[in-house]
């Protein structure tokens, strides 16, 4: 609850101006008297909408059908860093950002993308611990599906396991909706997927998307480049001159690409030093 | 009357000090084995209960699913009813994820079955054979908890007769004709010499479109002669 003094001070009633706070104990009694009379205008004004306690909990549905802590997650998420994902002929690109504030002077910062197997990847924003959480789960579940059936997790399957498990969370009172939304990108019969998973626990399949901050704008470029449809390495070119488009200031270092392409054999994190130079020595060379 | 022998096909164990005997199971001759022609499976047909024949007509290839098949050595119940569940499993796995499961993983989840019975009494000794899209399968799965990956194997009381057969005429360039005949072999001398093992011989082959039923010939005076012309 923020309270804004300059704001209380306007707000007072004709009574209360003249009792001017003198001492200590006046003045905490004018600001609890003040505060719970008050409440309505202390929680966040959202779409101008009287929520008076609807958004307390998961497990709440508010009159207008809306469950209001899943959408705070979702914006949790909307002002992350960004993280993009699209589909080439011979596999699948995985880009994302780092976090500047955390990333600055620091030797190493969180890594957003997360391999589970040989074969597919999870590249997540939003709350770093969510995110650790759910890679475990995924990662363990992996295993155990290996033990049954002599088969790493993939497509469909893998995705299905992540989003039922951010759904759980969203269903029972004593848990809070995990705050982390991420990519998958998977080779499943040799075909390259990809799924994009929510904090309401929504996995949809696509062909190319970006999640994080300023991701409208990337998305429209991105259809671009589908439209193209050529390799891993090509495409690497193409999304970083897009990106440059939307992130001027954009820090190569900060930059983590993952590429799951038929010329690696099995997934491999970020690409050569010479692959990222060049990329900005391209995307310096094309000027917008 | 059980024989203790090494398996040949492990040949890693052949090499350690303590090497693991697997017991046989009693009273059968199976055997698989992949060539060019695809995987050729044969089997006898003979059931005993001690000395007594108890039948020369028993199906000792069970038909699991369209592209998967399972032989029968040891207990026949046993064998009999965790491949017909095994095939159920398979069912719900090509429901629920779309496509159909793979060898390595079908022989997993009924050795994985198996494996929490080990102790109890399960006898089995058996094969699951299928094609999948990595190419031809062939298991050999036991009530103990073995899964070998292997390309021959011939399991049974009258499986070290039928090695000798199957392994000094084997080549992986055999067109169908000369596989089947070399299987036929085999189990005709296991028959022969093993007493627990006779009846007929049932030999099915197994391709990418599926299992197909090639023949079921008697071991009598016809096949004497025709094996033991030369």
């Amino acid at each position: 609850m923020t309270v804004n003094h300059k704001v209380e001070s306007s707000s007072l009633s004709g009574d209360e101006k003249f009792l001017k706070p003198k001492s200590i104990l006046n003045y905490t009694l004018t600001y609890l008297k003040h505060t719970l009379l008050n409440l309505n205008y202390l929680v966040n004004l959202y779409m101008a909408s009287i929520k008076s306690g609807y958004d307390l909990s998961t497990a709440t549905y508010s009159p207008e059908g809306r469950v209001f802590q899943i959408e705070y997650a979702t914006k949790l998420v909307k002002n992350s860093p960004m993280v993009l994902g699209i589909i080439s002929n011979d596999g699948i690109l995985i880009f994302s950002e780092k976090d500047p504030e955390v990333s600055r002077l620091s030797l190493f910062s969180p890594e957003k993308i997360f391999p589970i197997n040989k074969i597919s990847a999870i590249g997540a924003t939003g709350k770093t611990g969510d995110i650790n959480y759910l890679i475990q789960r995924a990662r363990i579940d992996n295993l155990s599906y290996r033990e049954n059936f002599s088969e790493s997790l993939n497509g469909s399957l893998l995705a299905s396991r992540v989003a039922s498990l951010i759904h759980m969370h969203t269903v029972y009172w004593h848990l809070r909706p995990f705050a982390c939304s991420g990519i998958i990108g998977t080779i499943s019969d040799s075909s390259p997927e990809i799924f994009v998973f929510f904090p309401s626990g929504l996995f949809v399949k696509c062909f190319g998307t970006a999640i994080g901050k300023q991701s409208e704008t990337v998305k429209i470029s991105l259809e671009n480049i589908l439209v193209k449809s050529s390799n891993c390495r090509k495409n690497i070119k193409e999304v970083s001159k897009a990106l440059k488009i939307v992130k001027p200031k954009l820090n190569l270092r900060l930059l983590e690409i993952f590429s799951l392409s038929r010329e690696t054999s099995r997934f491999d994190k970020p690409i050569s030093c010479n692959i990222i130079t060049e990329n900005e020595r391209l995307s310096n060379f094309y000027p917008i | 009357h059980t024989l203790f022998f090494k398996i040949r096909t492990v040949y890693y164990l052949m090499n350690t000090c303590e090497y693991n005997i697997l017991k046989f199971w009693h009273g059968t001759t199976t055997l698989a084995f992949i060539c060019r022609a695809g995987i050729i499976v044969s089997v006898d047909s003979r059931a005993s209960m001690g000395k007594y024949v108890s039948s020369s007509s028993v199906k000792k290839v069970i038909e699991i699913n369209s592209y998967l098949i399972g032989t029968m050595a040891g207990g026949a119940a046993d064998c009999f009813f965790w491949e017909r569940n095994l095939g159920s499993f398979c069912n719900l796995y090509e429901v629920k994820n779309n496509h159909k499961v793979s060898i390595s993983g079908a022989s997993k989840i009924i050795t994985n079955m198996v494996y929490k019975y080990r102790n109890s009494g399960l006898s089995m000794g058996t094969m699951i054979i299928g094609w999948d899209q990595n190419g031809p399968g062939l298991y050999y799965v036991d009530s103990q908890g073995n899964r070998l990956r292997v390309k021959s194997i011939s399991v049974g009381s009258g499986s070290t007769f039928a090695y000798g057969i199957l392994d000094s005429a084997y080549k992986w360039d055999l067109n169908i004709e000369e596989a089947c005949e070399l299987a036929r072999r085999a189990i005709f001398h296991a028959a022969f010499k093993d007493p627990f093992s006779g009846g007929t011989i049932n030999t099915y082959l197994v391709r990418e479109e599926g299992w197909i039923k090639i023949s079921s010939d008697d071991i009598g005076k016809e096949a004497y002669s025709k094996y033991f012309e030369k």
